[in-house]
This record gives C-alpha cells, structure tokens and sequence, in this order.
C-alpha cells in the first residue's frame, strides 16, 4: 500500500484527504444553505403575496371610509346661500338611485333652503366598516353638527345624525348609492 | 578507483514536491521485483536482507528519454496546480456558503423581523376581518351588558359588567355605578338598550374601536320614560382573558 508521510500517530494518511475531507464538508454546507434559501425564498413569495393582499384589504377600508366620510360631510353641509354648490357635492360623490333620487328633488330642495334661509353643518364624528368586499361596502357614520333656519330665528341647534351609507365601486372611485338615516 | 562511484547509467530521480512519491522511490514496475539494495522502504517493513531468489526478469521497460526542458517545466505545474485548483474550490465554496448565508439572513429578516403595519388614515383596519368582527362583536355584548341594568339586581349587574373590561376602566366604572346607585335604585330605574348598527372604526392586533349605534330605552318606576338613540366608541383590548372593554365614548 503506498502511504504519504505527515499523518499523525503514525497512522497512513491518504494524499490530500484532508483538502477532499474539508470539500466535502463544505459541498454539504452549500447544498444545505441552499435547500434553505431555496426553502426560504418560497416562504419570503408567500409572505409577500399575502402582505400585498392584506395590504390591498386595509387600503380599501380606507378609500371606503374617506368615500363615505366626504359623501356624509357633503350631505350635511347646505348653505342656503351655495345651495347648487352643496347639492353637486353631494351628487359627485353619489349614483345609482340615490343619486337619481337626490337629483330629482334638487328643484325643491333649492327653493327650500332659499325659502328657510336653512344652513346645515356638521362634519363625521366617528365612521366604521359594516361591511365590505371588492366591490360594495356598508358604512355607518355619527355626525355632529347645527342647523340654523327661520324656524330657529337662524340660531344653530345641534342636529346629530346616525347615517348609513351604502357605496359601490365605480371606475375605481367609492360611491353612495344609497343613504338612511338610522332611527 | 574502486570507490570512486561509478555512473549507474541512470539519472538520479528528483523528488517532486507534491508527487504522490515524494520521497523518490523507484516505483514498484509490475513483474518485477526491486534490488533489496535499493530497497530501504523494504528494508524498514521487515523484509529479509537476503537476496531474493533468482526471478526471471523480464526485459526493463525502456528508459524514457529524457524530459525536455519544456517537459520538465510542464511536469511540475500538475503538482502545484493540483493545490491551486483546490485552494481555489475552497474559495469558491467558501464565497458560496458567505452569500448563501446572506441570502438566508435577508430572508429571516423578511419573515420574522419585518414593520408589522400600523393603523392610519389610509390604513385604519390593520386585522384579518374574521378578528375585527369579532372583537366588533365583543365591544358590542359588552355594551349592551353594561349599559343595560336594573334595580331589581343593580350590583350583580354591575359585578356582570365589570368581569368584561380592563381594570383600569372597571375601577372607573365602579366608581361611577356606586356615585348613581341610590338615586337609580330610589327611583327603580330599568335601563334597555339595543344595537341598531355596528361597524369597526379602527382594528390593529391589540385594540378594535366599534361604532355602536344604541337606541336606549329607560323605564322609572315600571312606567316608560324615555327613548334616546345615540352612538358610543367602544374600545376594546385583546387580553388573556379575550376582548375587554378599555373605553367608551357616547356622544
């Protein structure tokens, strides 16, 4: 058998052994890591798909809550004296049969509130998510908020409102198709 | 001139560093034996110094000739190349192992270590729905439970009541309940409410605020009072004990 010197303990050491041995060990630790990245990396798209899908859920109880939070503020902000203006508000922010609905009174509804002297205002206390998915969501807001008329004598007195607001999802923007007022 | 030495006709073998006959051995030829003489590797394991019996020996191979100066620069690089190529493995999979342990790092950073998000104006439910609707559901069993009370059974109603919110918020509650509970129980209060909506305002893993819409119904002496709708922001916090009441607001 042909040996090598400079094994220890007298013992025969193959040539070069301890490079392959150190190889070895090092292939191993490669493949390991590796499987373990591989491993990782499929958690790491996992975990990223599902952040973005969690990510896309809570932005839309956002747009939701602003939608209706500004369609709530449109509908309870009228000044007699910029009563187009207040009513396109609340129409830009409405559709379907609300929006008809509103649209179809807004003759009368002018010539009350130049009648009245009526102003209404009030801004959304506190708004939540009853309901929602992709498309449609039900929200419910508390205002808060004064009116002031001839019946009044144009003195502001609180008017409070429980509102629910149904809204859908038009090209991309959140709008009222319908609006209660929750007795 | 006896001890002058006289050429062997061949030429001394130079060890080669790295050779897997360093020592410059004669190799062992197939079918032929080595002159005991030359032998000292033979001698040390023990094999007989006389001379071995005569062996037909077969016909030398031929001497090869001489390596050319070129040859012999191209017969030692194998050697040191041999370590070269394998420092240079080393390397590579040392290199590997360094960028495969970066990769798994910013991995574990990802999975474990990543900005877990936070409630805000854009993002104010930061919770899977199944969670919030339950804790939705909690703030307003709760809200039902300590608003609704009568005085035939005030105190248990308020030790009910206390059991579903945090410690800090029962202390104030209790206080409150015991400033009202003469004049409530006097005047044989009953007090009914009743969720009309409900809604999640703001979520997070740790707290859900709920819009309540309460209609409250009050009866005094068994005579009904008073009807009065309101909305209260219940808070709730996710404890060992599951959702407790930590806040109501009423407006």
């Amino acid at each position: 058998m042909e040996v090598a010197s400079g094994g220890s303990g007298g013992k025969p050491v193959k040539p070069g052994s301890s490079l392959s041995r150190r190889h070895i060990a090092l292939y191993v630790a490669t493949v390991l890591l590796a499987c373990l990245c591989v491993a990782g990396g499929v958690l790491v798209w996992r975990t990223h798909q599902a952040d973005e899908r969690a990510q896309a859920e809570q932005e839309r109880y956002g747009d939701v809550l602003a939608a209706a939070t500004d369609e709530a503020e449109a509908f309870i902000n009228i000044k007699y004296d910029d009563a187009q203006g207040s009513i396109d508000r609340v129409a830009d922010g409405a559709t379907g049969e609300f929006k008809k609905q509103y649209s179809s009174s807004t003759k009368g509804v002018l010539q009350v509130l130049k009648q009245e002297k009526s102003s209404m205002e009030g801004k959304v206390l506190w708004a939540g998510v009853v309901d929602s998915d992709q498309d449609s969501a039900t929200v419910i807001a508390a205002t808060s908020g004064t009116v002031a008329n001839q019946q009044t004598n144009n003195q502001p007195v609180a008017r409070n409102f429980r509102l629910r607001l149904d809204l859908v999802r038009e090209d991309g923007r959140w709008l009222t198709n319908d609006l209660q007022f929750v007795g | 001139m006896a001890s002058t030495p006289r050429p062997s006709g061949r030429r001394p073998v130079r060890p080669v560093v790295g050779s897997r006959n360093p020592t410059g051995r004669p190799r062992t030829v197939a079918g032929r034996s080595q002159p005991p003489a030359e032998t000292p590797v033979a001698a040390s394991v023990g094999q007989p110094s006389a001379p071995p019996p005569p062996v037909e020996e077969a016909a030398p191979p031929p001497e090869p000739p001489p390596p050319s100066p070129s040859e012999r620069v191209s017969e030692e690089p194998p050697a040191t190349g041999g370590t070269v190529s394998g420092v240079r493995t080393t390397l590579v999979l040392v290199i590997a192992i360094v960028l495969l342990v970066g990769v798994a790092a910013a991995e574990g950073w990802f999975l474990w270590l990543r900005k877990e998000p936070v409630v805000s104006a854009d993002r104010p439910v930061v919770t899977g729905e199944v969670a919030h609707r339950a804790a939705v559901e909690a703030a307003s069993q709760a809200a039902d439970e300590i608003v609704s009370t009568s005085y035939k059974n005030y105190d248990d109603q308020v030790d009910q009541a206390v059991a579903k919110m945090t410690d800090g918020f029962a202390a104030k509650y209790r206080q409150t309940a015991e400033d009202v509970r003469d004049q409530f129980v006097r005047a044989k209060k009953e007090v009914q409410v009743e969720v009309a909506a409900e809604g999640v305002v703001r979520a997070d893993e740790s707290q859900v605020q709920a819009l309540l819409f309460l209609n409250q119904y009050v009866t005094t002496n068994g005579k009904h009072t008073a009807y009065t709708p309101y909305r209260a922001l219940v808070t709730v916090v996710n404890t060992d004990q599951g959702w407790l009441v930590s806040d109501i607001e009423t407006k």
